[in-house]
């Protein structure tokens, strides 16, 4: 099936005679030396497109589909942001603010939100938007022939479940009195939704043209944006352009942006240092493992480096239902044992200790939680309490693919069979990974990650960790941790619409979280972004790292 | 001769449907939830399942594939679960950059192979045979990602002759299958020469050789013509195998061709396009064999009989 395949077929059918004699030898090697050193020599980087104030990067894959409703990833986001617009956005200290919408406003009791919309606005199409097409591109969320992941953060709208059971033909909760006005009503109040309605989910999508192109949107879309799509080769490139129609055009400074699809990180490091692309890598890992230390020591690349800590965290799962792990001890003394530490700076100290479940950039960090320190005495001490003096053998699940997951399995084998704890890696691919750690019983102990889909802690306690959302299958609360206390608390957060006495209640809820140790707490990713000196503009935030439209080149 | 044609077709059939059903267990048995893949770690229980009933991924599995079946046989390969592209425009849309890298790298590493063979049968025991032995068991020994992996670093990253990985132009192609070529060269210069050897001791070369005919002439008319037949039976062999994609040397070069494809639908769990792309290799190798049966039926009819 492959070049390699032809390789050894030939290997296999070769047959050779003689036998290289030493001199040989010496003087081949000779050979390739001097071919190896008459390559090499240092060639300055240079913009390879001096006069363009286009932007060059690189994603490993093409992203799937350009529609809001079906995008679902930290690279394919920020294209979408490029080429739609939403109601509301996020300043950089992730306070919401006003965008497509002039003004909101949300009723005494919690349960309706009125947006005031703008007049100034069209799709590229020329066609004005107004609240119809919000109200529009929600319903498409819901409708489950759209196959949004997204729907579930959109089915508390009032009328959303019968909308989606069939048993109604529009959601009842979506009201539009006038062109400038859109009113969503919920089923139940919920803060967080606001959230939701700054998710590029919600973004406008103009009807004419979805139901035109129907399952094809998603390759050819038309939004509002800074930028519209150009062209795109699947698997090849993809050009965005400026759109002139933009309403605040003039505040647009990048003319293009040039996409290469394919490679991975090494490569796309090799093409910055060659000058092909202006940002090293757009993924949440940024600069590849193997070149990071260099470029942190080199005194020119180190000084275009932006970093960001991310609303994330990197954890260990402990099947709480599952033997030995049902043991609150036991998964006290496995925090013990662990030597955190060491695990970030296997990751050149790209993440910041955990000592709880949620990152600091998150409203409602906790500074005063302990968490676990790294103790292997006590730990062994708690296994014993636990009833299992002499240890006990299990099993981690990492993630094949992922180097941070085996670096991760392999200080982890280590620092538990200090304490007595015999753990086995067991690498499987990513999908396998998700699917086994959501059915209930299946898998013990494993790694995880979370990123953010809000800056809401509900976003992670309440989805990972409140025992009323296990289920069978699919189970978002890998840890299948059901603490009564800890869930009470959390459903009455999820419906208090004051968000100081919320956020006190997470933070009550997160202290006994951190006490019963579901989860081993690593460490919380942070961003590193390697720019050219020539790019300007780029401004992070925990939210949107990247954000095109602001932007641009200067040769 | 209409018959064994027919039943070859015949066979080339059971033999793709077998493809179909093996592929098909395979993907599924896999323990991983393609909806799961498609809705990402982050969605609902919920979310899920309507996501699945939609897809019709919960449907028992032989009403799936008879599903599959039933559009294939009316030329429908299906939609990719992530793209929402149809998988023969997919399988079309990156076959001409699979193909123009497999032709490239079969150029190249004849025009290489074919002269070390003449050149070290002609010279056979010599300095010269010994070196290009030694030159190619090192070559099929490289592994192809690594190999690839040095040109792109020393030829493209740091003396920037070639551009570094891409597909924009037929530069970009030189290097990747300049790797294909180094690591394969050696194998053919082998087969060439080994026929070679046997066709130069044959008599009607030593005829050729007492009535006085140019060396050059003897070595490229007589001998190579004869050495080179079995050559192009491996050769039809190889394409096919190239043609269902070059899996490690277009990712590290990032060429979008059906090796990359594969891959990332393998990584997706894009059933339907890992579908497509296994049936399309399977066929590029059925036909290949077919062909090469009846170049082999054509140029030696004693093979008839087989």
């Amino acid at each position: 099936m492959n070049g390699t395949q032809a390789q050894q077929s030939a290997a296999l059918h070769s047959t050779f005679e003689a036998a290289p004699g030493p001199r040989l030898w010496a003087s081949m090697c000779l050979v390739v030396l001097f071919l190896a050193v008459s390559c090499s020599g240092d060639a300055p980087p240079s913009r390879l497109h001096p006069e363009e104030n286009v932007l060059r990067i690189a994603v490993p894959s093409d992203p799937r589909s350009l529609d809001p409703a079906i995008a679902y990833d930290v690279v394919t986001w920020p294209l979408v942001r490029a080429m739609f617009h939403g109601l509301i956005d996020y300043d950089d200290d992730l306070n919401l603010v006003p965008w497509h919408a002039r003004s909101w406003t949300i009723s005494e009791d919690g349960r309706t939100i009125t947006f005031k919309l703008r007049r100034d606005i069209r799709f590229s199409n020329g066609r004005q938007i107004t609240s119809e097409d919000f109200a529009w591109s929600l319903q498409r969320i819901l409708d489950p022939a759209t196959k949004s992941p997204g729907q579930g953060f959109y089915r508390n709208i009032a009328g959303a479940r019968a909308f989606q059971d069939s048993s109604a033909d529009r959601v009842t909760g979506l009201r539009t009195p006038d062109p400038e006005t859109l009113v969503i009503e919920l089923a139940h109040p919920d803060l967080p939704f606001l959230y939701c309605m700054a998710m590029p989910f919600a973004y406008a999508v103009p009807r004419e043209e979805v139901e035109r192109l129907g399952e094809t949107f998603g390759r050819y879309p038309v939004g509002a944006g800074p930028f519209v799509l150009a062209d795109w080769q699947r698997g090849t490139r993809m050009r965005l352009e400026k759109n002139p129609s933009y309403y605040r055009a003039d505040e647009v400074r990048l003319e293009a942006i040039e996409l290469m699809v394919g490679g991975d990180e090494t490569l796309h490091m090799m093409m910055f240092e060659r000058g092909e692309l202006d940002i090293a890598s757009v993924t949440a890992t940024g600069i590849p493992d193997a070149d990071f230390i260099r470029v942190m020591k080199d005194p020119v690349l180190s000084e275009r480096v932006a970093h960001q800590p991310l609303n994330a965290i990197q954890y260990l799962s402990m099947n709480t239902e599952m033997p030995p792990f049902d043991h609150v001890n036991v998964r006290r003394a496995v925090n013990h044992a662990i030597d955190r530490q060491r695990i970030v700076s296997l990751i050149s100290d790209r993440g910041i200790l955990a000592r709880g479940v949620l990152p600091p950039g998150m409203p409602g960090f906790n500074e005063e939680l302990e968490g676990y320190d790294h103790d292997p005495e006590k730990a062994r001490r708690l296994l014993a309490e636990a009833g299992y003096p002499d240890g006990f053998t299990t099993e981690l699940m990492i993630t094949a693919q992922s180097g941070i997951d085996t670096k991760i399995g392999q200080a982890v084998q280590q620092d538990l069979g200090e304490v007595g704890i015999t753990v086995e890696i067991r690498p499987v691919t990513g999908s396998t990974r998700i699917e086994a750690t959501g059915r209930r019983g299946a898998v013990p102990f494993s790694t995880f990650g979370w990123y953010q889909d809000y800056p809401d802690p509900s976003n992670f306690l309440d989805v990972l960790l409140n025992g009323n959302r296990i289920t069978e299958v699919n189970s978002t609360n890998v840890a299948f941790y059901d603490n009564a206390s800890v869930n009470a608390l959390l459903d009455e957060a999820s419906t208090s619409t004051d968000m100081d006495y919320r956020l006190a209640l997470y933070r009550e809820a997160e202290r006994l979280v951190v006490e019963d140790a579901p989860w081993v707490f690593l460490y919380y990713p942070q961003m590193y972004l390697l720019r050219q000196p020539w790019l300007k503009g780029l401004k992070l935030n925990p939210v949107w790292p990247i954000r095109y439209e602001l932007m641009w080149i200067e040769p | 001769m209409l018959s064994r044609i027919l039943r070859r077709l015949g066979w080339a059939a059971v033999i793709l449907w077998g493809t179909t059903v093996i592929t098909f267990l395979i993907v599924h048995a896999v323990p991983a939830d393609p909806v799961r893949v498609y809705a990402g770690a982050n969605a609902d229980a919920e979310t899920i399942e309507r996501i699945r009933t939609e897809m019709g991924f919960d449907d028992p599995l032989i009403v799936q594939y008879g599903r599959y079946i039933g559009n294939l046989l009316r030329g429908d390969l299906g939609t990719s679960l992530v793209t929402g592209e149809r998988v023969l425009d997919a399988l079309l849309a990156k076959f001409p950059v699979t193909l123009s890298l497999a032709l490239t790298a079969v150029c190249l590493w004849m025009l290489m192979s074919v002269p070390l063979g003449v050149l070290t049968a002609k010279y056979r025991g010599r300095a010269i045979d010994r070196a290009v032995l030694i030159v190619s068991l090192v070559a099929i020994s490289l592994p192809v990602f690594w190999l690839a992996r040095m040109l792109q670093y020393y030829l493209a990253y740091r003396t920037g002759l070639f551009p570094v990985a891409g597909w924009a132009g037929w530069t970009h192609i030189i290097l990747p299958a300049a790797t294909l070529a180094l690591v394969i060269t050696g194998y053919y210069a082998r087969l060439v020469h080994t026929n070679m050897v046997e066709v130069l001791n044959a008599d009607y070369v030593r005829v050729a050789r007492a009535k006085g005919i140019p060396e050059y002439a003897v070595l490229f008319k007589h001998g190579l013509r004869n050495a080179v037949i079995p050559v192009i039976t491996v050769l039809g062999l190889d394409m096919a195998a190239l043609m269902g994609g070059v899996v490690f040397t277009e990712n590290v070069f990032a060429l979008p061709g059906l090796g990359v494809l594969a891959l990332q639908s393998v990584f997706n769990l894009d059933v339907p396009m890992i579908m497509g792309v296994v049936l399309f290799s399977a066929a590029m190798v059925v036909c290949a064999n077919i062909v090469v049966d009846f170049v082999y039926m054509w140029i030696d009819p004693r093979v008839e009989g087989m």
